[in-house]
């Protein structure tokens, strides 16, 4: 195992509230719109921020194919582009057999089998449906037009674990760059409701407490040598990746194992983001685990709950809380961020600033 | 990360062959065939009128923990478990063990499990002139009243996999999605997490049931499909000049991988050792390989990095070899460039050519029958090899399987979105 570490070099986020980490810090600042409450079937109600089709100028121009993207793939496809531009991989000429893409979903291309599955078919026909219909329902078609796109050749993989989904392919994205198989990942979740979903999530009121809402958050993770054979230091970055972790188990009793996988002490851990709709729901315990300046937040309560792209978005929501000279956390140098997995399982990332470093 | 050696330990299969691994080689190296015409559904009039289907009944659990198997791809998977999990002699782990397990499982959330979504469509569409109405009910019947809380929980989160992890005792679960290379993924991160020092031991595969009314116009829309319905024996013809499309397979593999010392520690026996695997991307279209290979042959070579071993050190390639034009010519530009010389001289066969294609537990599949190969001796035909290609001028081991000694074997998936993986099997030594 190569010993370069591993850094945040580039982010991107797409949330119901606009594209950017500016839309993050106006959604955790609260002062964003209130989220649009949907109708999508007779007599049911959800609330839930969605994005909608979009029309992206500067993605438009990054591929000349982008009217051919699915929304579930345009939403993958606009982070993407931002965590590119923000690490500047965007133009470059990189060597792009060694820069990949690792996405998690959690329902993935579920709108546009809904979509296909519209078409009337006849002699086992599909009547006027394009191919372009049909090539959406595949989970992985952001991960794949992204590539296509960026001419990105290294790992390409998409997760499908429910709300773990982001930091599973986190954790992957970690193997293969400390074991040297890629340079630079693009890493995250993706997330697109269809009115199945909203169906479902209306009938499970209250099973999440909170708002749902679209996004997509994706980050660059980066070898360290790879980001200095660019002219570019680890200040440059946004955060270290110490690492992620995988325990089941309570949030409480998982938390400190996960701590000490990863070599790190709870005594430098400045922000612990959890996975629940919101503080009140916070475990017994949890706080007795950490320093007494550590802050606990629940990001789904100014994100809403993205599933799959939680995880991903939760990363940008950290970068966006550091301190102001972005030295750490509460003066501290850690930041946690927690989702759950499928199963008992928990995640957490441990990113470690870098700045001042 | 450990560098511990992935050994194999297990394996369990329900596919259209038959629910026994053993049994199962020794009809693929016969050369027997499973694709016929459909009866899951009267596709008299379709395109492709092909399929390979399960056609015996499955035993497996009805219930496993709290989730009811109630279709066939849970049947599937969950008889492919009980089976692997047997092989292996080794129970489910209770307590803290349980930490030490994973499941990882190519299953999609795709239309191939739309089942599950179902009664929920039909639901909300519930319009008589809604024709996504009349495709549905074809599938599942009339609407359900209110949507049934199991139905919604499937919906939210594939179930065959945390069944699975009650079957094997795991507490890490999770699924891979990465099209028809989906099943040699999950054993490959499987085999990762293992390496890592993560887990002592791990079920990996894939199921897929994509025999339906919907899937096959979907990928006929592709021209994917093979339209040689009055001779369905002989529609699957990897590498064949006249090749002109796959077919659609249906079932589930799964395989237990182990680290060498928690598998020698409890006396297991050794099948196979998982040597190396190696990722890359075509990032060329969405669903056609790039036509001269750079991203498969970027994948074997990544693999045979991984294992730390040469080219001629392969002895057999078990082949995406999906029957397609594109992919088999491109598969063999591929095999050249990453094997060079090597190429001419290495079998290569695929296994397709007797029962389709099995989407997302094809590399699965083909996995367990490349650790046969290397038990065995006997490298599998490529049926239906009539008429020389020039695109594809390797050895396709055509028709009639080859005893040789097998040491290591080169398996590879290919899928939708560019996605290559290719797994190293080698011959365990201690």
């Amino acid at each position: 195992m190569s010993a370069s570490r591993l850094l945040l070099s580039g982010l991107g986020a797409l949330t119901w509230e606009g594209a950017g980490l500016d839309a993050v810090s106006r959604a955790l600042a609260g002062t964003a719109a209130p989220f649009a409450r949907e109708e999508p079937i007779d007599g049911l109600g959800v609330e839930v921020g969605r994005i909608g089709r979009i029309k992206d100028p500067d993605s438009a121009r990054s591929y000349k194919r982008w009217g051919q993207l699915d929304t579930y793939s345009r939403y993958g496809f606009v982070a993407a582009r931002m965590a590119l531009e923000d690490a500047g991989l965007e133009g470059a000429q990189e060597d792009r057999d060694r820069i990949g893409v690792l996405l998690g979903t959690s329902f993935g291309c579920m709108e546009e089998n809904q979509r296909f599955d519209r078409y009337e078919i006849v002699d086992g026909t599909v009547k006027g449906a394009s191919p372009l219909v049909f090539k959406g329902t595949v989970d992985n078609a952001p991960a794949g037009w992204i590539a296509v796109a960026w001419k990105l050749r290294g790992p390409n993989a998409t997760f499908v674990s429910g709300s773990g989904s982001s930091l599973e392919a986190l954790w992957s994205a970690e193997g293969l760059l400390r074991r040297d198989r890629a340079r630079a990942l693009l890493v995250g979740g993706v997330e697109r409701f269809s009115d199945l979903h909203l169906l479902l999530a209306d009938s499970k009121d209250g099973r999440h407490g909170g708002r749902l809402a679209e996004g997509a958050g994706i980050v660059v993770v980066e070898r360290e040598d790879s980001l200095r054979s660019r002219g570019r230091s680890a200040q440059d970055a946004h955060a270290e990746l110490v690492g992620v972790a995988r325990c089941s188990g309570s949030l409480p009793a998982a938390l400190p194992r996960a701590l000490r996988q990863l070599g790190v002490s709870v005594a430098e851990v400045g922000l612990l983001s959890v996975a629940m709709p919101s503080l009140e729901d916070l475990p017994e315990g949890l706080a007795e685990e950490l320093a007494p300046r550590a802050k606990i937040v629940a990001e789904k309560e100014y994100l809403g709950e993205s599933h799959g792209a939680f995880g991903g978005l939760a990363l940008s929501a950290a970068i966006c809380r550091l301190d102001k000279e972005g030295t750490g956390w509460q003066g501290l140098p850690l930041a946690v961020i927690h989702v759950f997995g499928e199963a008992r399982e928990n995640f957490f990332a441990v990113l470690r600033a870098t700045k001042g470093t | 990360m450990t560098g511990s050696k992935v050994v194999i330990t297990g394996m369990g299969v329900v596919v259209p062959h038959g629910d026994d691994i053993e049994q199962v080689y020794q009809r693929i190296i016969r050369g027997e065939n499973e694709c016929r015409r459909i009866t899951r559904f009267d596709a008299s009039t379709y395109p492709c009128q092909i399929g390979s289907e399960v056609r015996y009944e499955v035993e497996a659990p009805d219930k496993i923990g709290p989730y009811t198997i109630h279709n066939e791809a849970l049947k599937y998977v969950a008889g492919a478990t009980d089976r692997a999990i047997k092989a292996a002699a080794i129970g489910p782990a209770e307590g803290a063990a349980q930490d030490r397990r994973a499941i990882v499982l190519s299953t999609g959330v795709g239309p191939a499990n739309i089942d599950f979504l179902g009664p929920i469509a039909l639901r909300v569409h519930g319009s008589d002139e809604d024709p996504y109405k009349a495709n549905l009910e074809d599938f599942y019947g009339a609407a359900p009243a209110e949507p049934e809380a199991q139905g919604l929980d499937e919906f939210h989160l594939d179930t065959a996999a945390p069944a699975c992890a009650i079957q094997f005792g795991a507490a890490h679960v999770y699924n891979t999605a990465s099209a028809c290379a989906s099943g040699s993924h999950a054993i490959a991160d499987a085999a990762a997490m293992i390496h890592r020092g993560e887990a002592d031991a791990v079920l990996a595969g894939g199921v897929c049931t994509p025999v339906t009314r919907v899937l096959v116009p979907g990928f006929s829309m592709l021209q994917a499909l093979s339209t040689r319905n009055d001779d369905p024996e002989h529609a699957s013809r990897p590498f064949d000049k006249d090749r002109d499309g796959f077919v659609m397979g249906e079932g589930a593999a799964v395989m237990v991988l182990e680290s060498e010392e928690h598998a020698r520690a409890r006396g297991a026996t050794i099948l196979a050792e998982l040597a190396g695997w190696g990722y890359s991307c075509d990032s060329y279209r969405l669903t056609d390989p790039h036509p001269e290979g750079i991203g498969m042959a970027l994948c074997m070579t990544r693999a045979l990095e991984s294992a730390g071993m040469a080219p001629e050190e392969i002895d057999h390639v078990n082949a995406h070899g999906t029957s397609t034009a594109y992919n088999d010519a491109a598969e063999t530009l591929a095999i050249k460039k990453a094997l060079g010389e090597h190429a001419y001289q290495v079998p290569v066969s695929s296994n397709k050519s007797m029962f389709g294609h099995l989407i997302h537990a094809a590399g699965a599949l083909e996995g367990c029958l490349s650790v046969m190969t290397i038990l065995q001796g006997v490298v599998p035909p490529t049926i239906n090899y009539q008429t020389p290609d020039p695109s594809c001028d390797l050895d396709y081991v055509p028709n009639v399987a080859r005893e040789m000694p097998v040491n290591a074997v080169l398996k590879n998936s290919f899928g939708f979105g560019g996605m290559n993986v290719s797994v190293v099997y080698r011959r365990y030594e201690a």
